[in-house]
């Protein structure tokens, strides 16, 4: 297969894609590969060490932090990719209405993004979920709600180059309406960096929610979440290392691998073009 | 007497670009300036001029996808739906297919917009298409970037023959084909020609290939007609200056013709004058119109060419 070997000669997008695969895989299957409930107490056995019976050792509460983990990894994606889903769908739309049609409406949709772009986004999102209460559903809605400007300037700009191509005027002398124009012609062109430009905002959703979670918006325990670990974490920062060191690790590690995915497929686009 | 198709009374188009950055003050850019002209059924008309001088927009405003400034472009009683019954044939094949859609898709395209087959009929029409342009039915489940230039060309005309059109606009089909594959794409719209009795309106700068694939010949110069006769009378007797020299160009691959051609209007009188070899006192003065010098002969100038030596003596 043509395209396996593609993704093995480009060592970003085979690393990054590697990584998001055995997250996702974590993230699924977490009740089946953990051996503890994470919502589990034992009062026995708190703040242990790393050991062969709790990997990553245990919190103040004597939960096992690998399963906490694990089950955080699915937060975590799932606020990503809805969040993502969200943006994604708002800036494409944004995007290439106001790339297509142009003149007023498309300078009015510009400046909106403009206007949108200069909110402090991350104190919009704080103060928002401070009014509403902070849950799950919200959080991914307002991420999404609020990180849609990147796309629609990608989408703007691809479309403002794709319709001046010969084919889209064959479309219309074939009687194309616009929307099949855009729906059919337009976007399926503008892919690529739509979805480099995804990938990249599913990196920013997760750090978004881990930092929300952190400040105590975010992710309400006890449903575990790699942001509220931390703030657990931080009453024992002294005497459990292993508390901050491990769920830090899994953001880095996630960020990283949709960073260098993202990174490898803009490589990528950019060569099959 | 027959009636036209379509019939183009006195179409203009202008273009308004702004002279610098800190003037408000716009010049005015005649790309189509009052073209008059009329498409008759089975007949293939010929557009020629050199690069920029209004042919592609001339094509595009009998498509409706630019607005005339002035005039009106009226369709005949056997033309009901424009979108069907003309279509056009671009110029670049490398730019003039969607590169993410199959070849199937694309030409049933059309015919999927007017909802003229369903779905069952789908693949049957789309062979016969194929067909129709001498193509195989392997290349349907492929994508554009497979095929080569005169292929994808052929691929085009497919999509333009879908809707069973009247009139089908050729905007340069074969400048970008080399000359081997040239032949076999105009024989193959000759053939389709005579089958459909298709109207072609050919857009070219090739004077060799307008004098063997047209009826008769519009010379066009800054968005006007400079002479219009039918094939054999406008290379034996071109009466337009300009005419002379694109086909001495043509033999001699050299121009008699001084400086450039220029969008922005500078001169009183003839547009041609700048360039014109046979200029008069009259020319800086009067606009000429194009009128009827003989039978059939109409040409844009105050003193029409009496000979034509091909200067090969």
């Amino acid at each position: 297969m043509k395209i396996f070997r593609n993704i093995y000669n480009n060592k970003l997008v085979f690393f990054g894609s590697i990584i998001i695969l055995l997250l996702v895989f974590i993230a699924i299957f977490a009740p089946w590969l953990s051996r503890y409930d994470p919502s589990d107490i034992d009062l026995n056995n708190i703040l242990a060490g790393p050991s062969f019976k709790n990997i990553l050792g245990t919190d103040s509460l004597g939960r096992d932090l690998l399963s906490r983990i694990m089950f955080g990894a699915k937060v975590s994606l799932k606020v990503g990719f809805i969040a993502v889903g969200i943006s994604t769908i708002i800036g494409i739309f944004i995007g290439s209405i106001a790339g297509f049609f142009g003149r007023w409406l498309d300078s009015l949709l510009m400046r909106f993004v403009d206007l949108m772009l200069c909110f402090p986004t991350f104190f919009l999102i704080l103060s928002v979920i401070a009014i509403l209460e902070p849950s799950i559903t919200n959080i991914m809605i307002i991420i999404g709600l609020t990180s849609w400007m990147g796309i629609a300037r990608i989408v703007r700009s691809q479309v403002l180059s794709l319709k001046e191509r010969e084919f889209i005027q064959a479309a219309k002398v074939i009687g194309a309406s616009n929307a099949r124009i855009i729906i059919r012609h337009l976007l399926p062109n503008a892919l690529g960096p739509i979805i480099v430009s995804a990938v990249l905002g599913m990196a920013y959703a997760i750090l978004v929610e881990s930092s929300l979670s952190f400040l105590g918006l975010g992710v309400q325990p006890p449903t575990p979440s790699w942001g509220n670990i931390l703030i657990e974490a931080k009453a024992t920062l002294g005497i459990a290392w292993w508390l901050t060191l491990f769920p830090g690790l899994a953001i880095f590690i996630t960020i990283l691998g949709f960073d260098i995915l993202g990174e490898g497929l803009r490589n990528w686009f950019k060569n099959y073009e | 007497m027959i009636e036209p198709l379509v019939k183009l009374n006195n179409i203009s188009k202008y273009y308004y670009v702004q002279k610098n950055f800190f003037s408000t003050k716009k010049i005015e850019v005649r790309a189509v300036d009052g073209i008059s002209f009329s498409i008759n059924p089975g007949e293939t008309l010929g557009l020629v001029g050199e690069s920029s001088c209004g042919k592609t927009t001339l094509a595009k405003l009998i498509l409706r996808l630019v607005t005339p400034t002035k005039g009106e472009i009226v369709f005949g009683s056997q033309i009901s739906d424009l979108r069907k019954d003309v279509q056009m044939v671009f110029q670049n094949p490398y730019n003039s297919l969607d590169p993410m859609m199959r070849i199937e898709d694309i030409i049933l395209e059309p015919l999927l917009i007017h909802r003229i087959v369903n779905k069952k009929q789908k693949s049957d029409k789309a062979l016969e298409l194929l067909r129709l342009v001498c193509l195989d039915s392997d290349v349907l489940y492929r994508l554009p970037q497979a095929f080569s230039g005169g292929q994808r060309q052929r691929i085009s005309l497919a999509r333009a023959m879908a809707t069973n059109p009247k009139i089908i606009i050729l905007d340069e089909p074969v400048s970008s084909l080399d000359v081997m594959i040239q032949g076999q794409v105009l024989k193959l719209l000759k053939d389709l020609q005579l089958k459909f009795n298709l109207s072609f309106l050919f857009i070219t700068h090739n004077l060799s290939v307008a004098r063997n694939f047209c009826d008769q010949i519009l010379v066009m110069y800054l968005g006007k007609i400079m002479e219009r006769a039918l094939v054999g009378e406008l290379f034996n007797k071109p009466m337009h200056p300009y005419t002379e020299s694109l086909i001495l160009a043509s033999i001699q691959k050299k121009s008699k013709l001084k400086g450039d051609i220029s969008r922005i209007r500078l001169t009183r009188g003839c547009i041609f004058n700048p360039r014109c070899p046979y200029t008069q006192e009259k020319c800086f003065n009067i606009e000429p119109i194009l009128e009827e010098k003989e039978n059939n002969h109409f040409a844009y100038c105050h003193f029409p060419l009496k000979n034509f030596s091909r200067g090969e003596k």
